[in-house]
């Protein structure tokens, strides 16, 4: 049984099939389109995924739908009627944008099935219990406490419940506009970065932070419900009539004025981005903790676009109570596409679950072969190496930056060792070269380190496993001194634990790099500039490669110098 | 030919045309309110409580005034007909069928096909029509 999941409603469009519970290939749109956190029908990333698979049209039995547009529409209508003020971006937001989302899809189905007799069933799964029961159906617990946080998904904005088997329960959901995702965004605006869009460079931005300085004011904008709901002081903000600006004037009045990118810092930015992510982390705390009590569960999954905030997963790891959290790769939207397949599969269709999501490399792959056509029609010299995660080491060890291009791709937003820019993270003046040179970005923002599993608590504070990069610990005090390039101003860090198991070409490179330099971690980046995907193909690679400051490039087993 | 109306009731037609539109936000807000906290997610009690009372009167006013055009568009020919079916003699009969059918239809909306919309929109409907239509009686 074949059910092909697509995500296109909102942003990350993402296709995945799901062939007899296992997940064989899943790729987001942005790669293969070029424009990042695209929210275009995913078409070509649907055909990739189909050739990938080695799969026909035909082949498709059911398709899953991360988006169930009819959900909660008399709270739209009567949202937008109570708001007549704003009835012009209502309308054109969740009636017009709607509409032309659902064309997207049906002139997609009529194209691809016609009148067919063997077209597939369609599904329609709610945002939420895509992202909350997609992501607890392929986590490794039989049982699980769920948490989904996100802008707003139709129109609901956040999901607590209780997995159990093949079964979710739905505890407790709020609704647009008490949104915490969108409280956060408001953050992201008014320190000059691009909400829905540059989250993370605001939770990168925090540490530089005083968060005790707004800690009072932020705090009173946003609380929880004694059953979880979220409570928002709309009074501050602007997101919930869908204007362009997401702050309101009493939100400046208190705040300061806000950043005008790209222009310098000043401290009032850097303390309401380390109170907004204090509060946030606060808020969601909060709900773990409601949700511990009220299922007694020892394990939590958490999902939607706010738990891409590695730093909050850290705190929650460090003191929810719970003993172990999972939070899968493609943890936002792009992730909904694998979580309506599995809803489907799982829960629609009734089969069992035996399919855990700790392999993020299910994208596509290049042959030897397609590398050297690509190399032969660009006229480049390159030199083939067997051992090739011995030369990337040791050009590592020399200081070089590499363009590093192997295997599948990885899912979700974070390089996690295939499409990734590597470094010596020992240099200290390494992070800066990055960001200046080959990144194109702001100065202070900083790089995540990939170590090898059995050297994790060697450097770092022990959080458990984190294969994806979506938790950030401490990096231990004695270990600050040899990590200067990836260890931030508050001395963590966004870790990624290398297996071999999982990604050995990757986990063999930083072990030969830990021979050579004592080490076993590397600098990891994604491979791409500011304000592009993440490479996909090898031209896409060489193109990035020649238009930076990256020294070598390795694409498979070949090495390409400038 | 049928008699000339009284001038008082026309002028109360006019009053009833000019002033009943403004009315129409204030009374759906508040079935929308009263629908909410009774039979949904509290939301909008929620936003009320969280938020400062200025700042809620300030949105509530502009709300109100955006409401304004669209309200006198529905009223004047909605209340027209009111008007004329009160003068024909037949509100008794209208009420009497509108009032049960309108129940039923919310009834089933809300609890059949899980429409709190309807509910909401068909009572204030109700709401605004009825009354103006029974003052204009009393004239």
């Amino acid at each position: 049984m074949n059910v092909l999941g697509i995500n296109y409603f909102f942003h990350d469009s993402t296709a995945c099939i799901v062939k007899d519970g296992k997940l064989v290939v899943a790729i987001e749109e942005e790669r293969l389109s070029r424009s990042k956190h695209t929210g275009a029908f995913p078409e070509k990333a649907i055909t990739r995924c189909l050739e990938t698979a080695g799969m026909e049209a035909s082949d498709i039995d059911h398709v899953a739908v991360s988006i169930k547009p009819d959900k909660d529409w008399q709270k739209k209508v009567l949202y937008g009627m109570r708001h007549l003020s704003h009835a012009k971006p209502f309308i054109k937001h969740e009636l017009l944008n709607a509409y032309y989302k659902q064309r997207g899809l049906r002139d997609w189905y009529e194209k691809t099935w016609g009148s067919s007799a063997a077209r597939p069933t369609l599904h329609f799964v709610p945002h939420h219990l895509s992202h909350a029961a997609g992501t607890f159906l392929v986590s490794p617990f039989e049982s699980a406490a769920i948490l989904s946080l996100d802008g707003s998904g139709e129109w609901s904005t956040s999901f607590l419940g209780m997995g159990r088997g093949s079964e979710v329960t739905r505890f407790n959901e709020s609704f647009f506009p008490m949104s915490l995702g969108s409280f956060y965004e408001a953050a992201t605006e008014f320190c000059g970065f691009r909400p829905n869009y540059d989250e993370g460079k605001t939770m990168g931005l925090a540490p530089m932070g005083d968060p005790e300085r707004f800690h009072k004011e932020v705090s009173g904008l946003v609380g929880v419900g004694e059953d979880g709901r979220i409570l928002i002081d709309l009074s501050y903000f602007n997101y919930q009539f869908w204007g362009y600006r997401r702050c309101g004037r009493k939100f400046h009045e208190t705040f300061g004025k806000p950043r005008r990118a790209p222009g310098d810092f000043e401290q009032h930015h850097l303390d309401v981005a380390a109170a907004f992510q204090r509060v946030l982390e606060d808020r969601a705390l909060e709900m773990c903790r409601l949700l511990e009590k009220k299922t007694g569960a020892r394990k939590l999954v958490i999902a939607g676009g706010v738990s891409l905030n590695s730093v909050m997963n850290g705190r929650i790891v460090r003191e929810s109570g719970f003993d172990d959290i999972y939070v899968m790769p493609a943890a936002g939207d792009n992730g909904t596409a694998i979580g309506a397949a599995y809803y489907v599969y799982n829960c629609v269709l009734g089969q069992p679950r035996d399919f855990v999501h700790d392999d993020p490399f299910i994208g596509n792959r290049y042959s030897d072969s397609e590398i050297e056509a690509v190399l032969r029609e660009c006229k480049l010299n390159a030199e083939y190496h067997e051992d090739i995660e011995s030369v990337g080491a040791a050009l590592l060890q020399e200081g070089q930056i590499l363009g590093w291009h192997q295997g599948a791709m990885e899912i979700g937003p974070r390089a996690l060792g295939n499409r990734s820019i590597l470094a010596n993270p020992t240099l200290p003046g390494m992070k800066d070269k990055i960001n200046a040179e080959v990144k194109h970005r702001e100065a202070y923002r900083p790089f995540a380190p990939s170590a090898i599993a059995e050297a994790r608590t060697t450097y770092f504070e022990d959080l458990g496993d984190s294969p994806f990069m979506l938790k950030v610990p401490d990096v231990l005090p004695e270990a600050r001194d040899k990590l200067p390039a990836v260890t931030h101003v508050d001395g963590s860090a966004r870790l990624q634990t290398v297996h071999k198991e999982t990604n050995p070409r990757y986990h063999r490179l930083i072990s030969r790099f830990g021979e050579l330099s004592g080490v076993p971690v590397v600098l990891n980046t994604s491979f791409n500039i500011m304000g592009e995907p993440i490479v996909e193909s090898p031209v896409d690679a060489i193109r990035c490669f020649f238009s930076t400051g990256l020294d070598t490039l390795i694409i498979g087993n070949y090495v390409i110098r400038k | 030919m049928p008699a000339p109306r009284k001038t008082s009731s026309n002028t109360a037609v006019t009053a009833l045309m000019l002033l009943s539109p403004p009315l129409l936000y204030p009374v759906f807000y508040l079935v929308c309110l009263i629908q909410d906290t009774v039979l949904g997610d509290r939301l909008i009690i929620d936003h009320l409580r969280y938020v400062a009372r200025r700042d809620l009167l300030e949105l509530f006013l502009r709300d109100w005034a955006a409401a304004l055009p669209v309200s006198y568009l529905v009223a004047v020919p909605v209340l027209g007909l009111a008007v004329l079916i009160v003068r024909r003699g037949i509100a008794g009969v209208c009420t009497s069928l509108a009032v049960p059918s309108l129940a039923v239809a919310a009834m089933l909306s809300a609890t059949v096909l899980d429409i709190n919309a309807l509910p909401v929109l068909a009572t204030s409907a109700a709401v605004f029509i009825l009354l103006p239509c029974w003052v204009l009686s009393r004239c």
